[in-house]
């Protein structure tokens, strides 16, 4: 509860709008839940088109991606938020279940595109403490 | 032993043969005698009954010879002359003739020596006589001898070791091969290496046998070649320069020993180390499941939500049949021992494999089709378990693949069956996302699940190695509707044992 305080409740433009994006429902129902419990106005889409458009009608304070979605990978939703002026401003932390080697080709990948990096990388599975503490950072780095 | 000189006979006034001395003999033919003293090897002069009549300063010296002596008592220290005696037949043809033979000499014991014996012109001497020239060629001999043997022993050696050898010219060509070469690799005196080894037309690039002449060093390498059989088989080369007098290389000799069984012996514990690090990926997936699950039922009771506790619940029972589905896969992986051969249609298994996922299919909206080339049938022998989970593997990751399509469907999966003369060929081929671009390699050889927490991630290692196990191959590549064509080679007369050389985990193609 003190930890609802902290966070969500003591902005006073109301509980922060937190986007989660993964394909996987259990995934973005675990998520939510941690956020929900912790202050924040959890929103889930599990497929990168549609999650395209809610980010659009939302305008979240912080958005959660999964780079390893199909159809559309999460980089290429990461390179069109980018590229929107109006989302750009949007902090993205990447919550995927990739490897650390791996998350670091990925951080080589947007130094090459020259697009802004994502905010943070969050390995799966989630320590719930690490995450919140990047969204709270997040958050901090945006005010 | 040591000779002692035959005393000559004696007896009044012997006649100048009997004490050993030409009679009637020119001054010419006396001074030609006289020119043998000068030779370096022994000269005799010999009457038909065997006295030795004349000898020049060697054998003199060499021999101990005493007038009247026969030639038995001096070459053999005989009494009797010899069985088998080449003066007689000299005697006849009247032709000279030459032979080799060991006699003794008080000095220095047996030695051998390159005896003629050439008929001398009537009226040299009173009776017919016959000149013997004899040269040591003991050393020689002991040349020869060590000679023989060394060449022996490189050719027992050449022979006996565990390699085939070859040894090729300056154009490539085969000049020698061993016994274990020839078995392996067939007549190949003549032909290039590279066509022997490889079926190539060309030279290959790198050559170690190219290298061994340029520097004349060692050099080795590993190899993939073809048996006569036209089985593959995986070598160690090494290229050793055979040089002349003068330190050219003119030949170079390849030997290959096969290493085969250590090289799949890697790839196993390759593909075990994967399976490993798969594993505990796996593992580390299915705990942040249930550690979600378990929070998300804590938060809802918390709550009072009934919906979100059926939601956290329900991830925890993703969590165990993860879990399940690992275990299984595990197993199969870890499983030992040949695969258990029966008589298997193509088309009845396709079927089979199907039938099991139409419902899913349809569930999902995705079109499974199954497709025959050949038409025909034919059984093959095969571990009937081992392909089902195979193809069903496969299929699964083909649906599961067309199911992230979602709006974007219909989602279309194609099981193909294409008998031919040699194989029976499966593919599967789906028209979902593909693999992302910018991880495709990457995502291959790591074998890392894309599906989240819905696969183990071991599926296609499990289907590498019961394919494996057939002596076929597993390859994958972009199917040109946007999505992913798996193909499963199976030989209609498998080679069970892993004989087979394999790339590590899949191969594209």
């Amino acid at each position: 509860m003190r930890l609802h305080l902290v966070t969500g409740e003591v902005d006073m433009g109301g509980a922060k709008r937190i986007m989660i994006v993964d394909d996987e429902p259990s995934m973005t129902t675990y998520l939510a839940t941690l956020l929900e419990d912790h202050g924040y106005e959890a929103h889930c889409a599990n497929d990168p088109e549609e999650a395209l458009e809610r980010i659009r009608d939302l305008r979240p304070d912080v958005i959660l991606l999964d780079l390893l979605m199909p159809k559309k990978s999460g980089v290429t939703l990461f390179q069109k938020i980018s590229r929107d002026e109006s989302l750009a401003h949007i902090p993205i932390i990447v919550v995927t279940g990739i490897h650390d080697h791996m998350i670091e080709d990925f951080r080589s990948f947007f130094s090459s595109l020259k697009l802004r990096r994502p905010f943070a990388f969050l390995e799966k599975p989630v320590v719930p403490e690490e995450l919140l503490g990047k969204v709270r950072e997040s958050l901090a780095a945006v005010n | 032993m040591f000779w002692t000189p035959v005393s000559p006979k004696k007896k009044e006034a012997p006649e100048p043969e009997e004490r050993g001395e030409i009679a009637n003999v020119s001054e010419e033919a006396r001074g030609g005698l006289s020119l043998l003293n000068l030779l370096p090897s022994y000269a005799c002069v010999v009457s038909g009954e065997r006295t030795v009549l004349w000898a020049n300063q060697a054998m003199k010296r060499d021999m101990g010879l005493v007038p009247g002596m026969r030639c038995f008592e001096v070459h053999w220290l005989r009494e009797e002359p010899c069985g088998e005696c080449p003066l007689d037949m000299v005697a006849s043809t009247g032709k000279s003739f030459c032979w080799e033979q060991s006699i003794e000499n008080p000095q220095t014991g047996k030695i051998q020596v390159l005896s003629q014996l050439i008929p001398l012109p009537w009226g040299f001497a009173r009776g017919r006589c016959f000149l013997e020239i004899s040269t040591d060629v003991t050393l020689f001999k002991r040349r020869q001898s060590q000679l023989e043997l060394s060449q022996r022993e490189y050719k027992a050696l050449f022979e006996g070791v565990p390699c085939y050898i070859s040894v090729q010219d300056r154009d490539f060509r085969i000049i020698k091969t061993n016994g274990l070469f020839q078995k392996e690799f067939g007549r190949a005196i003549g032909r290039k290496c590279y066509e022997v080894y490889k079926g190539r037309d060309k030279k290959c690039d790198p050559c170690p046998v190219e290298r061994t002449f340029v520097d004349g060093q060692i050099h080795f390498s590993e190899e993939t070649v073809r048996r006569r059989s036209g089985e593959p088989m995986e070598v160690v080369v090494y290229t050793a320069p055979i040089k002349d007098n003068w330190g050219t290389t003119y030949a170079v000799m390849e030997m290959s020993t096969e290493i085969t069984p250590v090289k799949t012996l890697q790839r196993e514990l390759a593909t075990l180390g994967q399976a490993v690090a798969i594993t505990a990926h796996s593992i580390k997936n299915i705990l942040g499941g249930l550690d979600g699950g378990a929070y998300v039922v804590r938060s809802a009771l918390r709550r009072n939500d009934p919906e979100l506790t059926e939601k956290g619940l329900s991830m925890i029972q993703e969590g165990v049949e993860m879990a399940r589905r690992l275990l299984q896969d595990i197993l199969l992986v870890s499983r030992h021992g040949r695969p258990k051969l029966e008589d298997i249609s193509p088309v009845n298994l396709a079927l089979e494999v199907i039938s099991l996922f139409q419902k899913r299919a349809g569930d999902l909206g995705i079109e499974l089709q199954l497709e025959t080339m050949g038409e025909r049938n034919l059984t093959f022998r095969g571990d009937h378990k081992g392909l089902h989970t195979a193809l069903a593997n496969l299929l699964s990751n083909a649906i599961d693949a067309c199911a992230s399509l979602g709006a974007q469907g219909p989602g279309k999966v194609f099981l193909r069956v294409h008998e031919l003369e040699e194989v029976v060929c499966f593919q599967v081929e789906d028209n979902g996302p593909g693999v992302p671009e910018e991880i495709k390699e990457k995502l291959f050889r790591e074998m890392v699940t894309t599906k989240g927490n819905a696969g183990t991630g071991l599926g296609l290692i499990v289907t590498n190695k019961i394919v494996r196990e057939h002596g076929g191959h597993l390859r994958y590549r972009s199917s040109p509707r946007g999505g992913t064509i798996f193909e499963i080679m199976i030989p209609r007369k498998p080679v069970f044992g892993e004989k087979y050389p394999e790339q590590t985990g899949l191969s594209s193609g």
